[in-house]
């Protein structure tokens, strides 16, 4: 038997490594299939990681802590689908049902703004910009209000992460170290120190990063609820949420955020708050964020120049939109570290 | 059947399966930094740690280069190298089986001070920042433990040290370490 597999040694060596291949190539195609639970999950993960934690310092297992931790999660999700989801579907339908009049009026806006630099500027400039806002505007309303039925559709892939998320998220609690520590068995005895410090280190700035984040939003988007709940604003937890959501993009998401309440302010002609009530209880909100929200939660963890935030941003935006807008920043903290850490390393084992 | 065939047989029967994870408690044992955890302890401990193997002259790391964690030596041999003023190599210390290294490295962020190569192949075990750091925010109880047992090492080396240190001032002592 050995002397006839001897003389197809390269034939079984081509089919062992045909194999591995197939299976990587499946293993990939399963991970960009999956992408977006096995994403939620890790974030997920990444979040509940530092309760986990604490959970095990004082003693409780940390499977019996992930799995409780997971069903408190899961028994909130079930409460805000069950009592606030439909208010929210509902506010958010509002709001799409009247973005033809929001069109109006910031085509008002723009016809007024017109009038004023036309004296001004040449006339052909003005009107090849004109001409050109007012397509880009058609064409983001219109994407709006068609995305509608997309969204719809769309219900059951946010059920399938809402179901698989936690499940992936309680294998990354539960076993995460085991899994980043086979991995790095892999790599080669010289650069697996580097590579080890290199991964702690990410992980510790990408992780607090992410966490302070998620805990700066929520506030914000809480505080943005119970503001616009105060000036009787319509549609109020949806624009909130909206605020919140937009907070996460710096420098530009809190000016997003304040945009669609003073709009619905604008559009309501019985509306409580005069239109500078919510820009003003916006810019509170902002100043209580700065003041004491910010420096507790994502505090230093960031540490990049405004510039190349900005900078960064407008790529991201460039690249893939409003998702782009919020991975931008974690994708440039990531690269930074990287970079850092590289660089100090190949320095001190002489590779650069 | 021989007298000596038969204690061979008796041994074969008893004879105690080779179990890795016993092998590495018994090294890890008689290393001063877990010398004083419990069983359950250590069985977290070992799950921190990353089995590194080493072929013959193999670098560990070199003087100079960031370091960020320990070893523990379960089996083979690791010379441990320095260069001296005329940056000549000079030899430390040839350390074997349930020894240690580069526990400076643990604590501080000093490049590292010395050059360590396995003489033979070698089964190492890392133990690293990013592990210590893991082992604090998950169970700070041990983690204290080890830090304690750490401290103590680490001031056991700098007593060696400055009685070295005396010893050359007097003149007892040498350039060449292995003197003493």
């Amino acid at each position: 038997m050995s002397s006839l597999l001897a003389g197809h040694h390269y034939l079984i060596r081509a089919l062992y490594y045909g194999l591995v291949v197939a299976a990587v190539a499946l293993l990939l195609y399963g991970v960009a299939v999956l992408s977006l639970i096995l994403a939620t999950g890790f974030l997920l993960a990444y979040f509940l990681e530092p309760v986990v934690n604490t959970c095990e310092s004082r003693g409780i297992n940390r499977v019996a802590s992930t799995l409780a931790l997971l069903l408190i999660l899961s028994g909130g999700l079930v409460i805000f689908f069950r009592w606030l989801g439909p208010v929210v579907a509902s506010q958010v339908m509002n709001l799409s049902a009247e973005l033809p009049a929001y069109r109006e009026l910031v085509l008002g806006w723009i016809v007024a703004l017109k009038s004023g630099l036309l004296s001004r500027l040449p006339e052909g400039l003005v009107l090849e910009y004109d001409t050109m806002l007012m397509v880009k505007i058609e064409e983001s309303m219109r994407g709006g209000i068609l995305s509608l039925p997309k969204l719809a559709s769309g219900i059951f892939s946010i059920l399938t992460v809402i179901i698989f998320a936690p499940v992936i998220a309680f294998f990354f609690l539960v076993q995460g170290d085991e899994i980043k520590r086979h991995l790095v068995s892999l790599i080669p005895n010289r650069y697996f120190e580097m590579t080890l410090m290199l991964i702690h280190r990410i992980d510790r700035q990408v992780g607090s990063y992410l966490r302070g984040t998620f805990v700066d939003c929520a506030a914000v988007g809480l505080l943005a609820i119970g503001a616009l709940t105060l000036l009787q604003v319509p549609n109020a937890m949806a624009i909130g949420i909206f605020a919140g959501l937009a907070n996460a993009i710096p420098y530009v998401g809190p000016i997003a955020g304040a945009l669609p309440g003073t709009l619905v302010v604008l559009l309501a002609p019985d509306s409580f708050a005069p239109w500078w009530a919510v820009p003003l209880a916006f810019g509170i909100i902002k100043l209580i964020e700065d003041l004491f929200i910010y420096p507790m939660t994502v505090g230093r963890s960031l540490r990049l120049h405004p510039l190349a935030v900005i900078l960064g941003i407008l790529a991201g935006e460039h690249m893939a939109g409003f998702l782009g807008m919020l991975l931008a920043v974690p994708c440039m903290a990531i690269g930074r570290t990287v970079i850092e850490v590289l660089r100090s390393s190949l320095k001190s084992y002489r590779v650069i | 059947m021989s007298f000596k065939r038969r204690s061979e047989l008796w041994s074969y029967l008893f004879r105690e399966k080779f179990n890795p994870d016993k092998s590495l408690t018994t090294t890890l044992r008689k290393v001063p930094l877990f010398s004083e955890i419990t069983s359950s302890e250590m069985k977290r401990v070992r799950r921190l740690l990353h089995r590194r193997v080493f072929q013959p002259g193999e670098l560990i790391f070199r003087e100079g280069e960031a370091g960020w964690g320990m070893y523990f030596i379960e089996s083979g041999l690791v010379r441990i190298t320095g260069l001296d003023r005329r940056q000549q190599e000079v030899e430390y210390a040839l350390l074997t089986k349930n020894e240690f290294f580069g526990e400076f490295a643990l604590v501080g962020s000093e490049p590292r001070s010395a050059t360590a190569l396995a003489v033979m192949q070698s089964v190492l075990h890392g133990f690293f920042k990013s592990d210590l750091d893991e082992l604090i925010d998950k169970d700070p109880r041990l983690g204290c433990k080890i830090l304690a047992q750490l401290s103590q090492v680490l001031s056991q080396r700098l007593e060696a040290m400055n009685d070295k240190l005396k010893l050359f001032q007097e003149g007892i002592l040498t350039a060449n370490p292995k003197a003493v």
